[in-house]
């Protein structure tokens, strides 16, 4: 394996595969950088235009595209609170808060190297444990997928800061925002109050640039004079080199690029939960847990790192198993298919060039974000923030609204996102966390169908869910999370209690 | 005096309780989880309630006694909450226009109600310099259409001049 | 105000006059609705024919994906689309004959303009290599003699695959249990970790598992037998054609869409799909062609809808 590996090095070196890598990269990071525009579009518009030519120049736009956008959907995350993709929901946690003080350049470059590091790592993994990572792919059923969204769920108890009772509601709401549509195992309506808008459901995207997106750029239009922004933020170029940076994020790199890989490898869980994963991670391992959510550039870090490490890695049940583990793998499916490579078992043996090369492609276009990635992010995208914001705030709108309209053509996905908007605006005035809400609509339906389906193969038999040795895995992990979070909350209570006795 | 606890608390029982009431008619097992969201949805919502209460009642005996430390404390506290709203008046301007922009989009076309719409709410916003917004305006549309009609290709509400 | 009566009275006869101006359709580029995910089965051959109809269109065709509730979520979208020829669908059976039985619809086969189907598959039923059967008839005894032991994944509640499963089991007196997944991919992967004792759903996906002998195709669900799957049976090996239900796609346009603009595209498919290339994508994919046009079209459909709501009335899987 590794010597086919070798051999297609020099595929994924030649000029017209290099020329592909680094068009795709700079599109991959406009497209992300554009909300709505997503990086599926994207590479199905281009792929197209590539059946023409040979396989490895069509894969090297995919490859491009593909981890360019990760990194691009943070840029308007940082910059405007924004999520580009969905996966950068957890950038905006920290990314625009560090904005708003002043530190934006700082957030860029930060998010540019950790996407490059989650990218490496994640094509690393895919280039040499493929085969065996994607045994175990198989071996999670829905039993132990819902574990890892119960894993999710109740890393919320982390997330919620202070205030208990509002995080848990904000994720039931959350839950419950999830539910509405047509149940896709019993196929009944739920909350759809007979309107046919709801029958599908809401899209995820809609909702997030509701929630997280329209109220900032509602206080924006509020404070239209005074200064929202801190304009020094970029004409300043950020202290620390690449050293520095490597020094400072090292652990969270290592940690949020394996939590990446391993959600990368189970089709269907995606790169925001990889990135919010990653981010309760850091969190909980960090010694200053409150100042996340204030602009801390660890948050940064986990959440693009991991997001960026499930991009490789969700190539690893396609490539070797012919199953799709995004809408991305399955359009790469589909261009393998158009040049005549059946995907499956074979593939590895029947085209080890396009495979190998596909996955070198991988890696150096990772590597292509650090030479462009910083670049094009201060140079254009920072200079946004210069416009008046009597005139940004409706630009921003207008680049919200061609965004949602374009994921399904839908005039009607406005007014849900106008009406989402508000709700996160009066949540976030009244003290409500907004972060849960985005994990309960993303974990609540994984969690229920994966508990349902269980159920149904296993007749009702709740003991399932802990006999099987990986459940039990998780179960025990999950555990562990809770019970040495439990003690650290009990001891920083006696420790506060000691210190008031002391007064 | 602080409601919002109270009135949040409530809104959140209103919610679960009727996520629990539409829930209990699903089929089988897809009544399960609306359930169980629902009705802990309520009962999470019953510490803020009680939270709110206490605090309304904390402030009414406040006024009627005279501890002048506390009402200090309670004070400041009561400074800390934000409005709910800074600028009504800006906010239902972007609101309104808004509601105008998507209701105009689909039968006018993208590219001139997107034009109208910057430029209007710009002014509406306190931009008073003509020949910024016109720049800015005419600049983004440009970029848009360049990139989605030029580009992407990607069909967006045609123009009401060029509809057939 | 003026000028606004002007151009809505300018809009209004250009509107009049577009009939008359048929033979210039298409003169701009056109949306084609997909109402599956992006990557899918259907996507996949929608965009590899757009390519070839496109240069018989002479204008660009911009395909749109509105995945979601079994395809009904795009077909209605798209019956709310202007019927001057210029949002078009692509679409398979199952969101026009097997949806509008299970969920409310805006649209029904009556409603949309058919312009023409274009090719064909069947589905398959596989089980593991150690399963006690190597035939289509030792297979159904197998399930005949236990019933509700094994468990088979599918395409959803409102799927064609449950539906024509669903169809031989009766017929056989068989009772298994389906599961429902979100599609191939994913029964697919609960197939060969073993959550699932048997695969159902289309057969391209599965195909490199039977060359590796990790997986036994033992049913098809058409009338005839299968090439690419020799040890799969057809139906009509197995004494009841009637009960065929295959996968198949087709081209429809909005209510009231101009028919002389349908037999334009109609014309322009019919010329695609001679492309070698593109027969040879799908022979690859395990389809054939098949081209029925017009009001053929909506009669095909007809019968479908009928005798899959007499399918599902008869095992209770109908909601209205």
């Amino acid at each position: 394996m590794f010597e086919s590996l070798l051999n297609a090095l020099p595929v994924a070196l030649q000029f017209e595969s290099l020329i592909s890598l680094f068009v795709g990269t700079l599109i991959g990071i406009l497209i992300g950088a554009l909300p709505g525009l997503n990086p599926v579009m994207a590479i199905a518009l281009m792929l197209p235009l590539t059946y023409g030519f040979d396989p490895i120049i069509a894969l090297g736009l995919v490859a491009g595209i593909y981890n360019g956008s990760m990194y691009g959907g943070s840029i308007p995350a940082i910059l405007l609170n924004i999520p580009g993709t969905p996966a950068a929901i957890a950038t905006t946690f920290d990314g625009y808060p560090m904005t708003r003080k002043g530190e934006g350049g700082l957030a860029l470059k930060t998010a540019c190297w950790s996407s490059a590091i989650g990218g490496i790592v994640s094509a690393l993994a895919l280039m040499t444990l493929a085969p065996m990572l994607a045994k175990v792919t198989l071996a999670f059923g829905p039993a132990e997928y819902f574990w890892v969204a119960v894993f999710g769920l109740v890393s919320i108890a982390l997330l919620v800061g202070k205030d208990a009772s509002k995080g848990m509601l904000c994720a039931l709401l959350g839950v419950i925002i999830g539910l509405v549509g047509v149940d896709t195992i019993s196929g009944a309506e739920r909350f759809t109050f007979d309107t046919l808008y709801l029958v599908g459901g809401f899209e995820l995207l809609v909702v997030l640039i509701g929630l997280y997106a329209v109220p900032p750029v509602l206080e924006m239009a509020e404070k239209r004079n005074e200064s929202y922004f801190n304009a020094e933020s970029f004409r300043v170029s950020p202290g620390g080199g690449a050293l520095g940076l490597l020094r400072r994020h090292w652990r969270t790199w290592s940690r949020s690029s394996l939590i990446g890989v391993a959600v990368g490898i189970l089709p269907g869980a995606g790169g925001n939960l990889a990135a919010l994963l990653s981010y309760n991670e850091a969190k909980r391992k960090s010694s200053e847990p409150e100042s996340f959510g204030t602009g801390n550039p660890v948050g940064i870090a986990a959440a693009e790192s991991g997001n960026s490490a499930d991009n490789a890695a969700a190539m690893i049940p396609s490539l070797t198993l012919g199953i799709p583990g995004n809408l991305i793998a399955a359009l790469v499916l589909g261009a393998l298919m158009i040049h005549g490579l059946q995907p499956g078992p074979q593939l590895f043996t029947r085209a080890p060039d396009v495979v190998f090369g596909f996955m070198w492609q991988m890696l150096l276009t990772a590597m292509l974000l650090l030479l462009l990635g910083g670049m094009v992010a201060t140079r254009l995208f920072a200079q946004v923030l210069r416009m008046p914001s009597a005139l940004l705030v409706p630009t921003t709108l207008v680049l919200m609204a061609v965004g949602v309209y374009t994921v399904n053509g839908n005039v009607m996905d406005l007014y849900v996102m106008l009406g989402f908007g508000l709700l996160g605006y009066l949540l976030n005035r009244l003290g409500f966390p907004l972060a849960p809400v985005v994990l309960g609509v993303l974990l609540g339906p994984m969690a229920e169908q994966n508990f349902r389906l269980t159920m149904l193969i296993a007749q009702n038999d709740w003991t399932v869910l802990f006999t099987r040795p990986i459940s039990l895995g998780i179960v025990a992990l999950l555990a562990a999370v809770l019970i040495s979070q439990l003690l650290k909350t009990l001891r920083q209570r006696a420790r506060s209690a000691a210190h008031s006795q002391q007064r | 005096m602080n409601y919002r606890d109270l009135f949040s608390g409530i809104a959140f029982l209103i919610i679960g309780a009727s996520t629990v009431w539409m829930g209990k008619d699903f089929f089988a097992d897809a009544a399960y989880v609306p359930i169980g969201a629902g009705a802990l949805m309520g009962a999470f919502s019953l510490p803020l309630i009680w939270r709110g209460v206490k605090s309304i009642l904390a402030a009414r005996a406040m006024t009627d006694s005279t501890k002048a430390s506390h009402t200090q404390a309670h004070r400041t506290q009561a400074h800390a909450i934000p409005a709910l709203v800074d600028h009504p008046a800006r906010f239902a301007t972007t609101l309104g226009c808004c509601l105008v922009y998507y209701a105009a989009m689909p039968i006018v076309g993208f590219y001139t109600t997107s034009a109208l719409f910057i430029s209007l709410l710009a002014v509406l916003l306190g931009e008073r310099r003509p020949a910024v917004v016109a720049g800015i305006t005419l600049g983004f549309i440009t970029l848009l259409y360049a990139l989605f009609a030029v580009v992407l290709k990607r069909p967006l509400p045609v123009e009401f001049f060029f509809a057939t | 105000m003026k000028l606004t009566l002007l151009l809505t009275t300018a809009t209004a006869s250009a509107l009049a006059l577009t009939p008359a101006l048929a033979s210039d359709y298409p003169n701009r580029p056109i949306e084609l609705i997909v109402p599956a995910p992006a990557g899918g089965g259907t996507d996949n051959v929608a965009r590899m024919l757009n390519q070839y109809l496109e240069a018989e269109l002479g204008q660009p065709v911009a395909v749109l994906n509105v995945a979601g509730g079994g395809g009904a979520i795009g077909v209605n979208q798209f019956s709310r689309a202007r019927s001057d020829g210029y949002t078009l669908l692509s679409t398979w059976n199952s969101p026009i004959t097997t949806v509008p039985h299970m969920q409310r619809v805006q649209y029904s086969y009556e409603t949309l303009t058919p312009i023409t189907s274009t090719s064909q598959s069947a589905y398959t039923l596989c089980v593991a290599p150690d399963f006690p059967a190597e035939s289509g008839e030792e297979f159904l005894a197998e399930l005949q003699a236990n019933p509700g032991r094994y468990t088979y994944g599918n395409d959803g509640v409102g799927g064609t695959m449950r539906l024509a499963a669903e169809r031989i089991f009766e017929a056989f007196d068989i009772t298994a249990r389906p599961i429902p997944f979100g599609g191939a991919g994913e029964t697919l992967q609960n197939f060969l970790g073993g959550h699932v004792d048997i695969y159902g759903g289309s057969i391209t996906p599965v195909l490199p598992y039977v060359e590796e002998g990790q997986a036994k195709c033992l049913l098809v669900t058409s009338a005839d037998d299968n090439e690419a799957l020799p040890q799969a049976s057809g139906l009509a090996a197995l004494g009841h054609p009637e009960l065929e239900t295959v996968l198949w796609r087709m081209m429809l346009g909005p209510e009231g869409m101009a028919e002389e603009r349908a037999e334009a595209v109609a014309d322009a498919v019919a010329r695609a799909v001679e492309h070698p290339e593109f027969q040879a994508f799908l022979a690859a994919q395990g389809e054939t062609l098949n081209l029925v046009r017009g009001e053929e079209l909506r009669e095909r459909l007809r019968l479908e809808t009928q005798a899959i709501g007499e399918t599902l009335e008869s095992l209770g899987l109908k909601q209205q």
